[in-house]
C-alpha cells in the first residue's frame, strides 16, 4: 500500500507541476499581450498628441486666412447682414427683392430693454392642399402666411435660432459672402493683404470654388433664390428636422 | 605467526578500513552540503529574479503611461485651442568608443539616411575622442527605424522634447519661447516656467485669456494698416473692461517662437508691454475725467482757446486753432491742447499726479509677463509738466497702461489689473479700485462716442458697433527734441459704447501719409480706420452684435456744442 502511495504522490506532483507550468506560461503570455496593448495605447496617445499639433498647424488662423483670401473672399459680417428681428427675416425670406425695412432709430439705451419683452415670432410650416408654405407665428398675434416664391419649404416650427452670439439674441445672422469677381488675371497677393478683406480677392482660381450662382445676382449683396433655399435648408437642419 | 597475532592484525586492518570509510563519508557529506548550498543559492537567485525583480519590473512597466506626460505642460487659449505643445522627438548620438564596425562606412550610411548632414561632420563626430557626441536632432520616425537597421551598437537615440507653437508668429510676444533645454526665455513661457514644468501639473494645460481668433484678427488688421501706411511697427490690445482679461495683445513685427534665432532681434521686443511712448491726446480723456470727477469743471464750462498758451520757453498750440472759447465737450471733441492744458491747471499738479498714480501709470504695468518697463514721468512734477501731461506729452507709458486706464474710464470707473489668465465665467469680479464715479464714467462714454460721431475719430466709426474713443498723435523724441516726421499714432477706444465690453488700443509706429489720407499721418487718418477694421473683424467673434438702430444718447452733450 505504501508503495502505491509513493507512486500516486509522485504522479500527482508531476501532474500539478505540469498544470502549474502551463498556467504560468499562459499568464506570462497574457501579461505580454497586455503589455503590448499598453505600449500600443501609449504609442497611440503620443500619436494623437502629434496629430493634434499637426491639425492645429494646418488650421492655424493665418493659413485659413490665406485660403479665404485666395478662394472665398469671405468678410466679417457687417451690420446690414443682421436681421433686426425675426419679422424682417420672414419678410426677407418671402421676398428677397423687397426693400429692407427702414431702421427705426432708438436713441436712448434704456428703451432698448423693452425689445426683450417684445412678442417673439416663430416660423412654422403649414401644409395647404399639399403645398407647403412658410408661416410666421407671433406669440401674441394671428399667424401670417407667406408663401415663398417657388421654393421648397424646409422650415418647420422653429424658434429663430438665437444667432450664435450672446445670450438669446433674438436675431438671425446669415453668413456673409461677397461674390468673387472673376477677373482674367489674379491680383498680386501683396495688394490683397493691403485691402484687408474689405473687398473680395479677385483670383482666377475663385471660380472653381465659388458657390454656383446665376450670373445675375439679386440685390441685397448677391442673395438669390438658390442662396435663400440653402439658407432655409441650413436653418431647417439646425432645427433638427433633417 | 600465531593465531593471536593474526587476529590482532586483522583487527588493526579493520580499524584502518573503518577510518578510511569514516573519512570518505565525511567528504561525501561535505560535498553534498556544498552542492546543496549551491542549489539553494541558485534557487534563491532564481526566486529573486523571477519573483521579486519581476514585481519591480512590472511596476516599472506599469508606468509606461508616465512617459506620455509631456516634460512641459501645454498652453491653450480661452477656448482650448493649443498655443504651445511639446512633442517627443528623437536625436541621434554616438559613443565613439563603442562603435564596432568600420567608421568610414558607418558615416556614409548615416549620411545616406540623413542627407542634410555633412559627411565630414559625421566623420568627425564618429572619430571624436569624447565619450558622447550628438549627430543630429529631430529625427523622423522613419529615419529612426532606418538608422536602427544599420545595427551599430555605438549609435544611440535620445528622447528629446520639442516645443511646438502651432500658430507660428501669432501671439508670439504673449507666449514667448523656450531655449533648447526647455527653459522659458520670454513671455508666459518665462514667467510661468515653474508652473509649466511642475511634475504634478504636467498633464494640466495652462489656460490663457487670449482668444486665438481675436488675436489673429487683431494682428491681421494691424499688419494691413502697417503695410498701408508704411509704419515700422504696431501694437494692439483687446481687453475685457469688466475682468481685465486680455483677449488679444499684439506687437508687430512679430517673431516665430518655433525659430526665434531666425527672426531679427528687434522683433523680440514687446511693444505693448515694454515699449513706453508718449501717447499724446489719448491722455485728454483722463484729464477730462479727473476734472469732472473732482467737480472742477462742468460740461458747460468754457475755456478760451484763441491764443497759444505760453509755458516757459514753450508754447502750447492747437493743430486746428479756433478763435473762440470752447466748452469741455468741444475741447475733447476737437482735441484742443490749449483747452485741455487749462483744465489740467485747474485740476492742479498734486491731484493730477494722484490720479496718474492710482491709474497705475507711474509703475510698471500689472501683467503676468516679465517683459515690462518703468514708465517715464517728470520729477519734479511742476505746473508746466501738468499742462503737457494733460495732453499726453512728458509722460511715457505702455499701450497696456493705456488699455487698463481706458477700461477704468468706461466700465463705470473701477480700475482692475490686466491679466493673461482666463477668468472662468461666473467667477465673481474682483472688486478692483474705484477711481471714477459711475456718473463720470457715463459722461466719458458719451464724450468718447462724440469723438467718433463728430470729432477727430470719425474714421473709426464701424456701423452698428457704437465705437467710442480718442485719437492720439505724438512726435517721437529724437536727438535734439521731437521729430516732426516720426509719429506714434494711437486710437484708444471701447465698444459698444452704450454698454462697453471691450477696450481696443491700436498704435502705429511712424506711419506715413499717403494719397488717400491727403498726406496726413495723424491718428485720425490711420489708427482710427485700423480701429474700425479691427472692431468689425472681432465684434462678431466676441458676440457683440452690430445694430445700427441703437446708439449712445448724445443729446445731453449737444447743447454744449456750437454749430
Amino acid at each position: 500500500m505504501r508503495y502505491y502511495t509513493g507512486i500516486i504522490m509522485a504522479l500527482a506532483t508531476a501532474v500539478s507541476a505540469a498544470v502549474c507550468f502551463a498556467v504560468s506560461l499562459e499568464v506570462g503570455e497574457r501579461r505580454d499581450e497586455v503589455m503590448a496593448l499598453k505600449r500600443q495605447i501609449a504609442g497611440d496617445m503620443r500619436e494623437v498628441r502629434r496629430l493634434q499639433a499637426e491639425w492645429q498647424i494646418r488650421v492655424r488662423p493665418g493659413q485659413l486666412q490665406r485660403l479665404n483670401d485666395t478662394y472665398f473672399g469671405l468678410t466679417a459680417p457687417t451690420a446690414d447682414r443682421y436681421f433686426a428681428s425675426a419679422e424682417s427675416y420672414v419678410a426677407f425670406a418671402a421676398d428677397p427683392n423687397s426693400e429692407p425695412q427702414k431702421p427705426q432709430v432708438l436713441p436712448a439705451i434704456e428703451q432698448q430693454m423693452d425689445s426683450l419683452e417684445a412678442p417673439q415670432t416663430y416660423l412654422a410650416k403649414a401644409t395647404d392642399g399639399g403645398k407647403a408654405q412658410l408661416v410666421a407665428v407671433s406669440s401674441d398675434g394671428p399667424a401670417v402666411a407667406m408663401r415663398l416664391p417657388s421654393l421648397p419649404v424646409y422650415a418647420t416650427v422653429q424658434k429663430p435660432r438665437p444667432s450664435g452670439f450672446g445670450e438669446a439674441a433674438p436675431k438671425v445672422h446669415l453668413a456673409s459672402w461677397s461674390e468673387p469677381v472673376a477677373g482674367p488675371a489674379p491680383r498680386p497677393r501683396k495688394e490683397s493683404i493691403a485691402l484687408a478683406m474689405r473687398t473680395p480677392a479677385e483670383t482666377a482660381g475663385a471660380e472653381a470654388y465659388a458657390p454656383a450662382l446665376p450670373k445675375k445676382a439679386a440685390p441685397l449683396g448677391g442673395l438669390d433664390a438658390a442662396t435663400i433655399a440653402s439658407i432655409e435648408r441650413l436653418a431647417a437642419s439646425e432645427a433638427g428636422t433633417q | 605467526m600465531n593465531e593471536a597475532a593474526l587476529r590482532s592484525l586483522r583487527i588493526q586492518l579493520a580499524g584502518h578500513r573503518q577510518q578510511a570509510l569514516e573519512r570518505s563519508r565525511q567528504r561525501l557529506v561535505i560535498g553534498a552540503l556544498v552542492f546543496a548550498a549551491v542549489t539553494v543559492v541558485i534557487g534563491l537567485r532564481l526566486m529573486d529574479l523571477a519573483v521579486l525583480k519581476a514585481i519591480d519590473r512590472s511596476a516599472g512597466r506599469a508606468d509606461i503611461f508616465a512617459t506620455l506626460r509631456p516634460p512641459r505642460a501645454d498652453i491653450i487659449d480661452r477656448n482650448g485651442e493649443v498655443l504651445a505643445t511639446t512633442l517627443k522627438v528623437q536625436a541621434l548620438a554616438v559613443r565613439p568608443h563603442r562603435v564596432i564596425g568600420d567608421k568610414e562606412a558607418l558615416a556614409r550610411k548615416i549620411v545616406e539616411v540623413l542627407p542634410h548632414l555633412d559627411l565630414d561632420f559625421v566623420r568627425r563626430q564618429l572619430n571624436s575622442s569624447a565619450k558622447f557626441r550628438y549627430i543630429s536632432r529631430r529625427l523622423t520616425p522613419e529615419q529612426v527605424s532606418r538608422i536602427n537597421a544599420i545595427g551599430e551598437p555605438g549609435l544611440e537615440f535620445q528622447d528629446e522634447a520639442e516645443r511646438v507653437y502651432p500658430n507660428g508668429v501669432l501671439a508670439s510676444h504673449v507666449l514667448g519661447y523656450t531655449n533648447i533645454d526647455g527653459k522659458g526665455m520670454a513671455g508666459i513661457e518665462r514667467s510661468f516656467d515653474t508652473r509649466l514644468t511642475e511634475e504634478s501639473q504636467l498633464n494640466k494645460p495652462l489656460q490663457l485669456s487670449i482668444d486665438v481668433r481675436v488675436q489673429h484678427a487683431l494682428e491681421y488688421e494691424l499688419n494691413a494698416a502697417m503695410e498701408k501706411f508704411s509704419a515700422i511697427g504696431a501694437a494692439g490690445i483687446i481687453l475685457d473692461v469688466h475682468t481685465g482679461e486680455l483677449l488679444a495683445m499684439a506687437s508687430l513685427p512679430a517673431f516665430d517662437p518655433n525659430a526665434v534665432s531666425r527672426s531679427p532681434s528687434e522683433t523680440w521686443f514687446n511693444r505693448a508691454t515694454q515699449g513706453i511712448y508718449e501717447l499724446g491726446s489719448t491722455f485728454k480723456a483722463f484729464t477730462t475725467a479727473m476734472a469732472l470727477e473732482e467737480g472742477i469743471v462742468t460740461l458747460g464750462k468754457k475755456y478760451d482757446v484763441s491764443a497759444p498758451l505760453a509755458i516757459g520757453r514753450f508754447r502750447i498750440r492747437d493743430t486746428h486753432p479756433e478763435n473762440r472759447s470752447m466748452t469741455v465737450p468741444e475741447i475733447f471733441m476737437h482735441s484742443s491742447n490749449i483747452g485741455t492744458a487749462q483744465i489740467a491747471l485747474d485740476v492742479g499738479p498734486e491731484t493730477q499726479q494722484a490720479y496718474m498714480r492710482r491709474l497705475g501709470f507711474l509703475e510698471p504695468v500689472h501683467i503676468e509677463l516679465k517683459e515690462s518697463a518703468q514708465p517715464m514721468y517728470p520729477n519734479p512734477w511742476g505746473k508746466a509738466s501738468t499742462m503737457t501731461i494733460s495732453y499726453g506729452h512728458g509722460i511715457a507709458v505702455t499701450s497696456l497702461h493705456l488699455a487698463t486706464g481706458y477700461a477704468t474710464l468706461v466700465n463705470g470707473g473701477v480700475w482692475r489689473p490686466a491679466t493673461l489668465m482666463k477668468i472662468a465665467p461666473g467667477t465673481e469680479r474682483s472688486t478692483g479700485e474705484r477711481i471714477f464715479s459711475e456718473e463720470t464714467s457715463k459722461i466719458m462714454r458719451q464724450l468718447m462716442r462724440l469723438v467718433v460721431v463728430q470729432g477727430t475719430g470719425k474714421q473709426a466709426n464701424a456701423p452698428g458697433y457704437r465705437i467710442g474713443g480718442k485719437t492720439g498723435t505724438a512726435e517721437k523724441p529724437g536727438v535734439g527734441g521731437y521729430q516732426r516726421k516720426a509719429l506714434i499714432t494711437t486710437f484708444a477706444g471701447a465698444f459698444p459704447m452704450d454698454d462697453p465690453r471691450y477696450v481696443v488700443i491700436a498704435t502705429l509706429d511712424e506711419p506715413k501719409g499717403i494719397k488717400e489720407t491727403y498726406g496726413f499721418a495723424t491718428a485720425g487718418w490711420n489708427a482710427a480706420p485700423a480701429m474700425k477694421a479691427i472692431v468689425q473683424r472681432v465684434g462678431p467673434i466676441l458676440g457683440v452684435e452690430p445694430n445700427v438702430n441703437k446708439d449712445v444718447d448724445l443729446s445731453p452733450l449737444q447743447r454744449y456744442i456750437a454749430g
